[in-house]
């Protein structure tokens, strides 16, 4: 999948200065291959789930099936029919705006945190035992806390999202900070750049690619997150209404309701990597 | 020291340097310099005083410690023992008026070649106007012939054109005193032709560098661009083995080398420097 993209992405961009011409028959052909390796990985998952929900019986749905109710729940996406009846795309703009929100704060702080771990060693001594012993934990764990702390279960939800997103930031960041090769600390020294010229034309862009990087694991785990802390705060959001269709027995809902969390996933992903490709540049030999 | 100016001739701003007391003074001077790494003697009882206006080149093996001693000229290192002043003051750290050009160029791998070195002449010399800084990258960019290619970034261009953008880089800062690290060591031999010439060119276009120190292991290099060639003894506790006059008026060009008596004789002779191992 992800050659694929880049393949895509690679059609008609310029490289060193020189447009390379690509042929219709060349793009016709990497669309087929595309279409073509996402419906067989359509069928296989079919198939499996067809063979699973044969085995198991009439409490397993099986595709065709749920594909209806999923086609229906995304038809009418914004409907709102009291607390507990709410359409699927209100649940899923509930936990993004909270993922959203958990993880600006998360980022703002993780930043700062991994600049000061890769860059000063008296930093790294003393806030990296924290971030090595935080770091294992569950976030779910955090939860309570959140609970006591902001008196709001939804609130507790962003708060562990916020925790969430802090640790792959934060070691990224110090890596990509603390790796500044020697060649370029010398330059900065030669040519007596200022401390907010080297911060500004050493540190961040190198420091970029890995804090990017660092977003992007962090929005990923966050996504994975919020739906099991939904499940334990209620009210809205996706990870709600995972939970209140299990209990209604409703396994088509369910099994609907994770399509589309791995597909804004997905999509969240793609976002992040997108912005990444920005702040890309040519590797020196 | 009086001061004449002539309004008739328009005084490039980079170039200007009347203010500066000539005197008979050695521009660069390492008196009883040691470094050492722990109980590894890198090298040991330097002495090499290079006057104003001199092109010197260290060579040697590898692992003698020629770039050590250049870092030390540049500020990058410190020595163990002994002293390394420029004009007359005793270097502490590094500068811009003692400006480096990297073995490995030392570009920003993030910046476009325009930016690599406007950003170097933005922080080494603040004093001068945007509009002066500006002209000044276009000129050294022209000088080096990489003017039509300042958008692309360091990874788009071949090992020749990074080295040319990194001695550029080193011109625009106008120093008085340019250390060159290997500069030419990881290009092929064509092209090193072409980037001595331009180094020549270059002192003469934008010619504010008084005094050159170049670290390389290539004797004709040496031969072709210097007034003296510091040999060094092989590490560990390297010193200079011999130091050698080329007796060929400056600015040359490759043929008055090749045809000059002196040459092959020179050549020989650095070669059996250089060729055994044990000191004569």
């Amino acid at each position: 999948m992800s050659t694929l993209t880049e393949q895509r992405v690679a059609v008609g961009t310029r490289v060193g200065g020189r447009t390379f011409e690509v042929p219709a028959a060349k793009i016709v052909r990497s669309i087929a291959v595309n279409v073509g390796s996402l419906a067989a990985a359509a069928g296989i998952l079919g198939l499996i789930w067809g063979i699973a929900a044969a085995t198991v019986g009439d409490d397993l749905p099986g595709p065709i099936a749920t594909m209806k109710t999923f086609f229906t729940l995304v038809s009418d996406p914004f409907y709102d029919r009291g607390p507990n009846d709410k359409g699927i795309g209100i649940q899923l703009g509930a936990s993004l705006w909270r993922v959203f929100r958990g993880f600006a704060v998360g980022t703002a702080v993780a930043i700062p945190l991994g600049v000061l771990i890769g860059s000063s060693e008296i930093g790294r001594r003393v806030f990296d035992p924290i971030v090595q012993v935080l770091r294992p934990v569950s976030p779910l764990a955090w939860f309570p806390i959140g609970l006591v702390t902001l008196q709001s279960a939804p609130d507790a939800a962003v708060f562990v999202v916020f925790i969430t997103s802090l640790w792959p930031t934060v070691i990224n960041t110090a890596f990509g900070v603390s790796s500044i090769p020697q060649s370029h600390r010398n330059v900065a020294r030669v040519f007596e750049f200022s401390p907010g010229t080297y911060l500004r034309r050493v540190v961040i862009p190198h420091s970029l690619p890995h804090i990017l990087v660092g977003l992007r694991l962090s929005i990923g785990i966050a996504w994975v997150v919020i739906v099991a802390a939904e499940m334990l705060s209620g009210g809205t959001g996706i990870g709600f209404y995972v939970w209140d269709a299990w209990n209604a027995l409703d396994l088509q809902r369910v099994i609907s309701a994770i399509l589309l969390i791995g597909i804004v996933g997905l999509l969240l992903d793609r976002v992040v990597s997108m912005i990444a490709h920005r702040f890309e540049y040519p590797e020196v030999p | 020291m009086t001061l004449t100016t002539h309004p008739e001739t328009p005084i490039d701003p980079f170039a200007d340097r009347r203010w500066r007391e000539t005197s008979r003074a050695p521009h660069i001077e390492v008196a009883g310099v040691e470094v050492s790494f722990g109980a590894y003697t890198a090298i040991t009882g330097i002495d090499l005083a290079i006057a104003r206006g001199e092109f010197v080149s260290l060579i040697g093996h590898s692992g003698c410690g020629k770039s050590t001693l250049l870092n030390l000229m540049a500020g990058l290192g410190r020595p163990t023992q002994g002293t390394v002043q420029v004009e007359g003051q005793i270097v502490e750290g590094p500068a811009a008026d003692r400006c480096m050009v990297f073995q490995h160029h030392g570009l920003l791998p993030w910046l476009s070649v325009y930016d690599n070195i406007y950003v170097a002449v933005d922080a080494a010399r603040r004093s001068h106007t945007t509009d002066e800084k500006a002209a000044r990258v276009e000129r050294v960019l022209q000088a080096v012939r990489m003017w039509d290619h300042r958008t692309k970034k360091p990874g788009m261009l071949s090992g020749g054109q990074r080295q040319r953008v990194s001695v550029a880089r080193a011109f625009a800062v106008a120093p008085s005193v340019l250390l060159l690290d290997e500069p030419f060591g990881a290009v092929d031999a064509l092209t090193k032709r072409a980037l001595h010439r331009e180094l020549v060119e270059l002192s003469s276009i934008v010619g504010t560098t008084e005094t050159v120190v170049m670290v390389t292991h290539d004797i004709d290099e040496a031969i072709f661009l210097s007034d003296r060639i510091v040999v060094m003894t092989d590490g560990p506790s390297a010193g200079i083995r011999e130091i050698v006059d080329v007796p060929i008026a400056r600015p040359r060009t490759l043929s008055d080398v090749m045809h000059s008596p002196v040459y092959i004789e020179l050549r020989d002779h650095l070669l059996s420097l250089l060729g055994d191992d044990e000191p004569r």
